[in-house]
């Protein structure tokens, strides 16, 4: 049966539709991470309302390629101008670009479009490993299981988000709430809706993330105005490849960067920039020659380069298994599931089997697909670098408007996504995090409904989540997610009081005696 | 930002989301009870949220009165500036149901590229035209997704 679901959605994705799906998220993808500024999500979001017409896997095509080829296309900048076109190639910069000022501009963007193939080969393979097994053991979670773990992505996503834990909580609280807005989960009655129609079906998540990412970074684009200047290198497919020598080379930190990509972007609220540093410093630390990192090392592009496209099956992890989306991606991922009329979960292996199958065919598509396009396209593709802001601001501000009409041919939605872009904006000014209330919209309708379940299956005992043992250990996680900063924070002052304490404390008087 | 700036910036936050939990509570408390005996209505997890949100708000109050915080202030464009753009988008949203994409747009495109710097007026007239052909072609002929249409015209 699963072996007839496998083969039935490779031939779904191998359609030429799903094909120039791939193409097109992969080039897009490439252009997005390119351009400074327009970072994976921005890409994505501005992306989804178009994949309302497309089918399921189609949709999740063109989507995932931009998604892999972002990671990618981050690290041109990075390498050719020294600014990293996405938060996640940022680790890139301080290897890519010495090498590029060294004349060797061609290679480290090979070695990057290669170790980014093998990051996502590596993620792909750990994912269609473990995701069945996470979610024949999820398929045993009951309400109080659920809604304990739901309890655990978010406070996660709300302590790593931001410089502070309290910010990110507010923000996160702040989603929730508003998904209180509309009919209630479990009984349809309208709540919040000030007798509005609109309202009745809720805030619509997707013109709200539109809203909170894009319109901030148009505000900020309005200001840039100048062109990218980029110098010229010779970026043909001989300059490209690296020799099996180099890569063998490479070989410890590929695997590194690879194998912490995947472990990291499994976890909520991590994501690519924490991975790239993690792998690069650990690739520094294994390396035969350390002393070479940041003076133009093809380590020190090949580790976070494979980290970040590892990241991208392992994010698809808990996403697809669990229906917890760990970062922004997936929460639009998510999203582009949800519009489909797919709701991701343990449910989703046993119910939609060749779905699944097809996320996986495709995402190998994506990596296969930015390799060939990186590679031979490359040196067409930095040209975008000398696109002007003039242009791509007012562009991507109208794809917001635009996009939120077309969820559902009302302009209501496109209102609602400006009024979450001005509290973007002014979150952004406040030094709030975005991506807990975007996580918080996302999660806070099923939340509701899986506490709400517990405590009318229980008679209202609250005690219900300490009785199951998997949802206690889950609170417990949670407790300490949120006390984790405290008691670092003690520990810190602990060790600086202590240290304090040891100099200033008259110890034997040596100094003057060592002759004795 | 100064540090006592940003102190009494947390402080104003604090306040306004204290009132607004209180008032999102209040409306919480408003809301009709069918409750399932036993368990809990529908009023439950607002409440529930409402009391975390002036809980947090409390946290930031109280961090606000005590010390300034000490995060970086990020680069960001004025009120103004800000105030402007959501305006010309506001403006561009309400115009479309009378106008239509066609209309509506070059105009809108032409406003913000002059907005983001652009001066030449032979340029940004083809661009804007230009542009909207782009995404006239995206939506409608590559996506099929629809775009508004004007009712004056």
């Amino acid at each position: 049966m699963a072996e007839i679901a496998i083969w039935q959605a490779l031939a779904e994705v191998l359609s030429w539709q799903n094909l120039l799906a791939s193409l097109v998220g992969v080039v897009l993808g490439l252009v997005v991470g390119a351009l400074p500024g327009l970072t994976i999500s921005l890409g994505m979001v501005l992306l989804l309302p178009l994949t309302f017409g497309l089918k399921s896997v189609t949709a999740m095509s063109l989507l995932l390629g931009l998604f892999a080829a972002g990671m990618t296309g981050g690290s041109f900048s990075a390498i050719l101008i020294n600014i990293p076109g996405t938060p996640s190639a940022s680790a890139t910069v301080l290897d890519g670009h010495p090498l590029a000022q060294a004349g060797q501009a061609g290679k480290a963007l090979g070695v990057s479009v290669i170790s980014s193939f093998w990051g996502g080969l590596f993620s792909l393979a750990c994912l269609v490993v473990s995701a069945p097994l996470i979610a024949r053991v999820a398929l045993r979670f009951g309400a109080a299981e659920q809604f304990a773990l739901m309890t655990l992505g978010l406070t996660l996503i709300c302590a790593f988000a931001g410089q502070s834990v309290l910010r990110g909580l507010i923000s996160g609280v702040l989603g929730l709430l508003l998904t209180t807005v509309g009919q209630d989960p479990l009984m349809g009655t309208p709540r919040f809706t000030f007798g509005l129609v609109e309202l009745q079906a809720g805030i619509l998540f997707i013109p709200a993330m539109i809203g909170l990412f894009a319109v901030p970074q148009v505000i900020k684009g309005m200001r840039a105005g100048a062109s990218g200047v980029i110098p010229r290198f010779k970026l043909g497919l001989t300059q490209l490849l690296p020799s099996w020598r180099d890569l063998l080379k490479l070989k410890r930190s590929l695997l590194v960067g690879a194998a912490i990509g995947t472990g990291v972007g499994a976890i909520p609220g991590t994501g690519g920039p924490i991975a790239v540093f993690l792998a690069y410093d650990v690739a520094r630390r294994l390396s035969r020659d350390p002393g070479a990192f940041g003076r133009g090392s093809l380590e020190g592009v090949a580790a976070p380069e494979a980290a970040n496209n590892g990241v991208t099956g392992g994010a698809l992890v808990p996403m697809l298994t669990l229906g917890i989306p760990g970062d922004p991606i997936t929460a639009i991922l998510l999203g582009a599931l949800i519009i489909q009329g797919i709701a991701p979960g343990p449910l989703l292996f046993r119910e939609h089997p060749q779905f699944v199958y097809g996320v996986f065919w495709a995402l190998l598509l994506a990596n296969v697909m930015t390799l060939v396009v990186a590679l031979l396209s490359v040196r067409w593709i930095v040209q975008v670098l000398r696109v002007p802001q003039r242009i791509l601001i007012p562009v991507i501000a109208i794809l917001c408007i635009l996009g939120s009409y077309g969820i559902r041919n009302t302009l209501f939605d496109s209102l609602v996504m400006l009024a979450f872009g001005g509290l973007g904006y002014v979150m952004q000014r406040y030094r709030f995090p975005v991506v807990p209330m975007i996580i918080g919209l996302v999660l806070g309708p099923e939340l509701e409904e899986q506490l709400r379940l517990s405590l009318i299956l229980s008679a209202g005992d609250p005690m219900v989540f300490l009785r199951h043992p998997i949802a206690a250990a889950f609170l417990a996680l949670t407790v300490l997610a949120f006390a984790a900063p405290v008691l670092r924070l003690a520990w810190a002052r602990w060790r600086g009081r202590r240290a304090g304490l040891v100099s200033a404390t008259p110890g034997p008087d040596w100094k003057v005696t060592p002759e004795q | 930002m100064p540090k006592a700036r940003r102190a009494r910036d947390d402080l104003v936050v604090a306040l306004a989301l204290l009132a607004f939990a209180a008032g999102y509570g209040g409306l919480a408390l408003r809301l009709p009870e069918r409750n399932i005996p036993g368990s809990v209505g529908l009023d439950f997890v607002p409440l529930l949220l409402a009391g975390t949100l002036a809980m947090l708000a409390t946290g930031l109050l109280i961090g606000a009165i005590r010390r300034p915080a000490v995060a970086p202030a990020g680069e960001s464009p004025g009120w103004g500036q800000a105030g402007l753009v959501v305006s010309v988008m506001l403006v561009y949203i309400l115009a479309l149901p009378y106008l239509g994409f066609w209309l509506a747009t070059p105009p809108y495109l032409a406003v913000t590229m002059w907005q983001s710097g652009a001066r030449r007026p032979g340029v940004i007239l083809v661009t804007a035209m230009g542009l909207s052909l782009a995404l006239w072609a995206v939506f409608i002929a590559l996506f099929a997704v629809p775009l508004p249409r004007g009712s004056l015209f």
